[in-house]
């Protein structure tokens, strides 16, 4: 019994995280005893804990009931935590359509209604890097973002929209009408909204009747937009190749 | 099976042979899973997820798969505890129960210390069974928790004590809702010349709904159970304080808190009492198909006794108060509520009558949710019938076992109309004997929890106390109860002996001649890989 009176950590909160922490260390069929030996708790402290944990299936038992392994309620906790690995494969796609474009290509995940740069074109940058990320309803992949977000997470989006650039849209129901045609056409589009001259196409990257997670966007001047939505298809084409190396 | 392998036998009967005998030696669910694949209805993507810790493992598939797992919401658990208690039936009926068998005699402990007692009973049943249902998604409640703690022939008495129990509960049941509907036609001046018609058809009724609703799946069963206790209980409550009001008796609360009684009449009183409380233990049945079964299952359990010790209360008080005054023959009826309300409004008796009906029906269901629920874990485990075992391909219910026990369950209310037996006496009957074979289960159930909690290496100084004292408690009633009602001659506690002796039989036939089905007691809801985190969808 390494279990020492009095330390039986800062909180409860932190302690079960302690407590998810340990099983996953030490693996399916981790004991509670064991759970109490490494975090030197008390013992009636951690069975009530994991009994807790239980309920609320982050932790489930074995079939003797003794063990616990890490349970199916962590993997929103964990998914949403963790990034998606952009694997070599699917660098090597994104690869093979720039060397195809005469237009600078990114990839962007989406994920909890945020975005991420995920592959930024290395011979173009984006400039805008921060304004991507802040305003979403401003660029084309923010957008393709609003459009494909689930109710629960519509109410965090609240909030007067900022006008970026002159083009940039502000009013809400325009906002609204125009994620109701990017939900319909498949593609976002965004021309002057984020930075002066500057145009952007972006396309889902999805699993067949999946959630969009990332957004494959091709940007450029805002005169030459024409040309880039002539790439669209050979694009949506990439995007459907990537889906599959990356979620 | 590997094990088998190893030590080199190759030959297919002796690798049966050999498996059979270490099956003896594995838990409980993996023998029963082993087995199964033994059968070609296993595929090949069964697979275990072995801890490198001893024995511990996941397997792809749980032992009770087929029921219609982790789908229920809080509510229609709580429904099926408080529909199996049926406080709105039991409120109306039992106190009566309990009431003449003092009227008879001379000395008569209260209604009120009667309850409370039997209250505090049960709440120390629930402290006993809440560790185990925070651990456990049991599907057959008292018999699964008994296997994992005292062990599988403990278990197979535990279990026959809780058929045994929720059979007699739901016979009395159907026998309530016979008796009641006769009582609504009465009352509206509506009766049939021959009372044993209208209440033939009535159970006839009864039973066909039952087994409807219950084919169809608890959750349309539960919340159809739960709507009728709820209006059941909110008339009777209406009812009784529209009749205070408008009786306004000289009320004299001394009567409510005097004791009067000598202690033995107070045992077998507490023993009828806790019958209004048995079923509460019943929403334990469902932990495999509770969406949060480590959470609803537990609070069920804390919550049901409290809020139903409550209601009693209250209606024990009023009870006592409105029956003080009446006169004998209402007293000693079977229905003394609906007869009270009768001398001021036949009206209003049969909307009580309605309402108690309908609580007694929906404790005909609840009780039989369980107890097929006990025989579908048994038919899986190859200790009753294999048919028992079976789950209806749409509805994912036991309904095999719905089949088998409903006709049986049926049968004997109607016997008991029929043979022109008062129907009075056979509630009388059947409740106290249903009652032993509850309190049998909660008393192995109840002194399964330390041994439990040491099996899995999380016993508690707290839990030896309780899991010592609660069957002591238990066992002593029961004790008093039945030298006392032995000593006034009947013969129920003979006729419970009886299905102890044969369950002890059963079991001690099965642990000679097929060891095998014995070791697979015990099967629960196990862990599946779709559980676990990246496990099946992810």
């Amino acid at each position: 019994m390494g279990y020492r009176p009095g330390n039986s950590g800062p909180s409860t909160a932190s302690n079960s995280l302690r407590i998810l922490e340990t099983v996953a260390r030490l693996g399916t069929g981790t004991t509670a005893k064991e759970i109490s030996d490494a975090l030197q708790m008390a013992p009636a402290t951690v069975y009530r804990m994991v009994n807790a944990l239980v309920g609320d299936e982050y932790l489930v038992r074995t079939a003797d009931l003794r063990g616990f392994a890490l349970g199916h309620a962590i993997s929103g906790l964990i998914a949403a935590a963790t990034p998606p690995n952009i694997s070599t494969a699917a660098r090597s796609e994104i690869e093979k359509f720039r060397t195809g474009n005469r237009f600078p290509v990114h990839l962007i995940l989406i994920q909890n209604a945020s975005l991420k740069i995920a592959d930024d074109d290395p011979d173009y940058p984006l400039q805008m890097k921060f304004e991507v990320m802040r305003y979403p309803h401003a660029s084309a992949a923010g957008k393709l973002m609003l459009a494909h977000l689930d109710e629960s997470a519509r109410p965090f989006l609240k909030g007067p929209l900022a006008e970026v650039t002159r083009h940039t849209i502000t009013n809400r129901s325009v906002l609204e009408k125009q994620l109701v045609e990017i939900r319909v056409a498949g593609q976002a589009t965004e021309i002057n909204e984020l930075e002066e001259g500057s145009s952007c196409l972006a396309l889902p990257v999805n699993l067949p009747n999946g959630p969009v997670q990332a957004a494959l966007c091709l940007s450029g001047p805002s005169e030459r937009f024409s040309a880039i939505c002539e790439r669209a298809e050979a694009a949506r084409v990439t995007a459907t190749r990537l889906a599959p190396l990356i979620f | 099976m590997l094990e088998t392998e190893e030590a080199g036998v190759t030959d297919e009967p002796q690798l049966r042979a050999a498996s059979v005998l270490r099956l003896g030696s594995l838990p409980g669910s993996l023998s029963w899973l082993i087995r199964e694949c033994r059968e070609p209805v296993c595929t090949s993507e069964s697979w275990f997820l072995v801890s490198a810790r001893g024995d511990r493992f996941i397997s792809s598939r749980s032992p009770v798969e087929g029921l219609n797992r982790r789908k229920l919401s809080f509510l229609p658990v709580f429904a099926q505890a408080v529909a199996a208690v049926a406080p709105a039936g039991a409120m109306a009926v039992i106190p009566a129960l309990v009431f003449p068998a003092f009227a008879r005699g001379s000395a008569a402990p209260n209604l009120v210390v009667t309850f409370g007692a039997a209250m505090a009973l049960m709440v120390l049943v629930s402290f006993c069974l809440r560790p185990m249902a925070k651990r456990m998604a049991a599907v057959s409640g008292l018999y699964s928790y008994t296997a994992k703690g005292l062990g599988q022939r403990a278990a197979i008495t535990a279990g026959w004590s809780a058929i045994f129990g929720y059979g007699l509960v739901a016979m009395a049941g159907l026998l309530a809702v016979g008796t009641y509907a006769d009582q609504i036609l009465v009352n509206l001046g509506v009766g049939l010349a021959e009372p044993k018609l209208s209440m033939v058809l009535a159970i006839f009724i009864a039973m066909g709904a039952a087994w409807y609703l219950m084919v169809r799946g608890i959750q349309i069963s539960a919340w159809f159970t739960l709507t009728m206790e709820c209006i059941s209980i909110g008339l009777l409550t209406v009812l009784m304080i529209v009749y205070f009001s408008l009786n306004a008796p000289a009320v004299s609360f001394d009567s409510v808190f005097a004791w009067s009684g000598d202690s033995d009449s107070l045992w077998i009183g507490i023993v009828v009492a806790v019958s209004a409380f048995v079923g509460f233990e019943s929403a334990a049945t469902l932990g495999g198909e509770a969406h949060k079964p480590f959470i609803s299952v537990p609070r069920t359990l804390t919550w049901t006794p409290v809020l139903a010790g409550t209601l009693y209360l209250l209606a024990a008080i009023s009870q006592d108060l409105a029956l003080a005054e009446a006169p004998l023959a209402i007293m000693t009826s079977s229905t003394p509520l609906s007869d009270l309300f009768a001398q001021t409004s036949p009206l209003f008796a049969a909307v009580l009558d309605l309402g108690i009906a309908a609580s007694w029906f929906a404790c005909t269901i609840a009780s039989l949710s369980a107890l097929v629920r006990i025989l579908f874990c048994m038919g899986r485990e190859g200790v009753a019938p294999r048919l028992a075992g079976r789950i209806h391909a749409v509805h994912q219910t036991p309904s095999s076992a719905i089949m088998v026990v409903m006709p049986i369950v049926a049968i004997v209310p109607l016997v008991v109309i029929v043979s022109g037996a008062s129907p009075e006496q056979g509630l009388v009957i059947l409740f106290t004997l249903g009652a032993y074979g509850y309190l049998g289960a909660y008393l192995l159930a109840s002194a399964s929890l330390p041994f439990f909690l040491r099996r899995i290496g999380e016993d508690t100084y707290s839990s030896w106390i309780l899991g010592a004292l609660t069957p002591l408690v238990l066992g002593f009633m029961l004790w008093k109860a039945t030298s006392v009602s032995i000593l006034t001659g009947s013969l129920q506690a003979f006729v419970y002996a009886g299905v102890l002796l044969i369950s002890i039989a059963y079991s001690t036939i099965l642990k000679v001649r097929s060891p095998e089905r014995l070791s697979s007691v015990g099967i629960y809801d196990e862990t599946v890989d779709a559980d676990l985190y990246r496990g099946g969808s992810n």
